[in-house]
Parts: C-alpha cells; sequence; structure tokens
C-alpha cells in the first residue's frame, strides 16, 4: 500500500493525474463536441437522451448491484422505495424534495421492520 | 462595439450569480452533502488526509469516480492503472457536457468560463441546470450555473468532512439509506427536467438496459445501456414527437 502520509508528492500525482486529468478529459472531449452543437440543434436532443439513459442505468446498477453498505439491505425494499419515491413526485405536486423523502422514509420504514422482524 | 474592453465583464451578473449559489442549497444540496459522508468515511479508512481529501473532493467532483479513486489508492494500484479505472468512470460526464454547454452559452460567454463550467458538469448540475436554467434569461445562465455549482461543491465539501471525522460510526442502516439517496435523486430529478416524452422512454430504456448489460458487460455497461437507449428514445422522437410538432 502506498504511504500517502509521508508522500505528497505521490498523493497528489494521483489526485491529480487519476483524478483530475482523468476525469477532465471527458469533460473537455465533451464541450469540443458541445462546440458545433446549436442550442436548437436536433443532435443535442439524442445526446440529452443518451445522457438520460445512461444515468438511469446508473440507478438501476446502484439498486441491482448496491455498492457498500447498501449491500446489507433487501433488493425487494429498494425497488418499493423507488417506486413510492416516483408515485409521490407523480401524485404529490411534482416536487423533488417531496418525493426523495417519500422513497427514504419508505426505505428506512421497510428496512426497519424486516429487520425488527428476524431479529 | 466589439472592443475587449466594452465587453469585459458582460458576462457577470451579481444578482444572478447570488442566486445561483442560494439555490445550491435546496434538495440537491442535501443529497450531495448527505450522500458525500460516505466518501469522506472512506477517504479516513484510505489514509487520506482531510486537506487532500478537500481538494480531490474540489478537483474530482463526480462521487462515483471519486471514489473508485479512492478506492485504487487505498489498494495500492499504479497510477497508470488508478487514472484508467478512473477515467473509464467518467464517460458519462461527455453527452452531459456536450448537452448541457449550448443551453447556457451565448456568443458573449468567455471561453475560459465554459473550460471552468465544464469541470464543474456532473450528474446534479446536469440535472439541476436542467430544471432550473429554463427561468434564467440565456446571457446570465453561465454565470448561474458557475455559482450554483460553486454552491453545490461546497455542500459536497462539508458531506465529506463530516464523514471523514464520523468515519464508521454511522449505523449500517444509516449508511445505506445515505447511499440510496442519490439514486432515488438522480431517477425523480430526471422526470422532474423531462421536456418530451421521448426524456421518459430514454429513462425507462436505460433503467431496464442497465442491469442486463452490467452482466454481460461489467466495464462499459453504462455507455452501452446509455447509447442503445437513449438512441431508441430518439427514433421514438423522430417518428411520433417530431412529426407532431409539425403537424400542430
Amino acid at each position: 500500500m502506498n504511504n500517502f502520509a509521508s508522500d505528497p508528492l505521490t498523493l497528489y500525482s494521483y489526485i491529480f493525474v487519476g483524478g483530475f486529468v482523468a476525469i477532465y478529459f471527458w469533460r473537455f472531449l465533451g464541450l469540443v463536441f458541445a462546440d458545433r452543437l446549436a442550442i436548437d440543434s436536433e443532435i443535442l436532443i439524442w445526446v440529452r437522451l443518451v445522457a438520460n439513459a445512461l444515468m438511469a442505468a446508473l440507478v438501476a446498477r446502484i439498486v441491482f448491484l448496491p455498492p457498500g453498505t447498501l449491500e446489507t439491505t433487501l433488493l425487494s425494499n429498494r425497488l418499493i422505495a423507488l417506486f413510492v419515491g416516483i408515485l409521490g413526485y407523480f401524485f404529490l405536486g411534482r416536487k423533488l424534495f417531496i418525493a426523495v423523502i417519500c422513497a427514504i422514509s419508505t426505505f428506512i420504514a421497510l428496512e426497519m421492520l424486516i429487520k425488527k422482524s428476524l431479529f | 462595439m466589439r472592443g475587449g474592453i466594452i465587453m469585459a465583464g458582460t458576462w457577470f451578473h451579481g444578482q444572478t450569480a447570488l442566486l445561483g449559489l442560494k439555490n445550491s442549497f435546496g434538495v440537491a444540496g442535501l443529497v450531495l452533502c448527505a450522500s458525500s459522508i460516505g466518501v469522506g468515511a472512506l477517504a479516513h479508512d484510505a489514509g487520506i488526509g482531510v486537506l487532500p481529501l478537500l481538494i480531490m473532493t474540489f478537483f474530482t467532483w463526480a462521487l462515483p469516480s471519486q471514489v473508485i479513486l479512492i478506492a485504487m489508492m487505498a489498494s495500492g494500484a499504479g497510477l497508470i492503472a488508478t487514472a484508467l479505472a478512473v477515467s473509464l468512470s467518467a464517460v458519462r460526464l461527455m453527452p452531459m457536457v456536450t448537452s448541457m454547454i449550448p443551453t447556457i452559452r451565448n456568443e458573449d460567454t468567455p471561453r475560459w468560463i465554459l473550460l471552468v463550467i465544464a469541470h464543474m458538469t456532473a450528474a446534479t448540475v446536469w440535472l439541476e441546470a436542467r430544471r432550473q436554467a429554463p427561468t434564467i434569461p440565456l446571457e446570465k445562465r453561465a454565470v448561474y450555473i458557475l455559482f450554483m455549482s460553486l454552491g453545490l461543491i461546497s455542500m459536497l465539501m462539508v458531506g465529506v468532512m463530516v464523514g471523514f471525522h464520523l468515519a464508521s460510526q454511522v449505523p449500517v442502516l444509516i449508511s445505506a439509506a445515505l447511499i440510496f439517496i442519490t439514486p432515488i435523486y438522480f431517477l425523480v430529478a430526471m422526470f422532474s427536467a423531462a421536456q418530451i416524452k421521448a426524456d421518459y422512454i430514454s429513462i425507462g430504456l436505460g433503467f431496464a438496459f442497465g442491469p442486463p448489460i452490467t452482466y454481460l458487460l461489467p466495464e462499459l455497461d453504462l455507455m452501452i445501456a446509455g447509447l442503445i437507449g437513449g438512441s431508441l428514445a430518439y427514433g421514438f422522437f423522430l417518428l411520433f414527437e417530431k412529426g407532431k410538432e409539425k403537424a400542430a
């Protein structure tokens, strides 16, 4: 393992080369493509839809292959909570905040209920 | 009147900057703050100090990629291998920048601001720009987005610091709920930013295609799911929605 505490040069080369440069490369490329597109360009709609689908795939990956401690929770609870959040959004005035509260409180309630009944 | 001195500074609008800063302290900021707590804890366990962590947070500004960076550093991976793994996770930012930039600039927007905004583009900013930018006049959008991003990044840094100091003292269920807030916010914010039916279709297809493609091609899954789902939704737009617009 790298000893980052005693070697700031290594630490900051990881942060700037492994982090900043590696990520900014794609942002810069995105900007280069954006230069060729006008605000009313139809390709812009395609790019937006691709980005939408990509983000939705990321959401699905977190739900179905959860990272970290989320792994300790039930898939059914995650799916139900997500569904309740979407319902909350569309039926309670299309407010993002309310939808997030609906989903997360459903999630915590379901998890607590199940953990309690099991142990 | 294209003299540099006269035009210099026309991109800046103080009130819009303040509004952007103020609006960053909303749902998006809270979600970021909450979801970054786990990242702070991760960095703590990897032996990365507070100051490097904050600098890293500012210069990566993409939580999933930052998680991979910290995990690679903790595992003792080489610099090139780390850069490649992090880079692979950041491909998703490219279509976000490409689709956002043309909607927030005009001919007076200085190049350096666009270069900075490109760095500030992450899922949260991309979503909030789509949700909020239409209410801001075009010539003020760049400064609005810039200051909103700065506000959001501050919230992220607060969350990372809280996580760093709490480390592993957070109960498992709370830490799981903090992770789960992000996908909920992403999904609902995408619904709230949707303008046309094809937006909803792209979200549904991406969600449906994601898991099977992850199973088949775990490295490039998101990009492939994005391209297939987004292109099919675009086909729907060309076939049904665009025609309707013309007929109406």
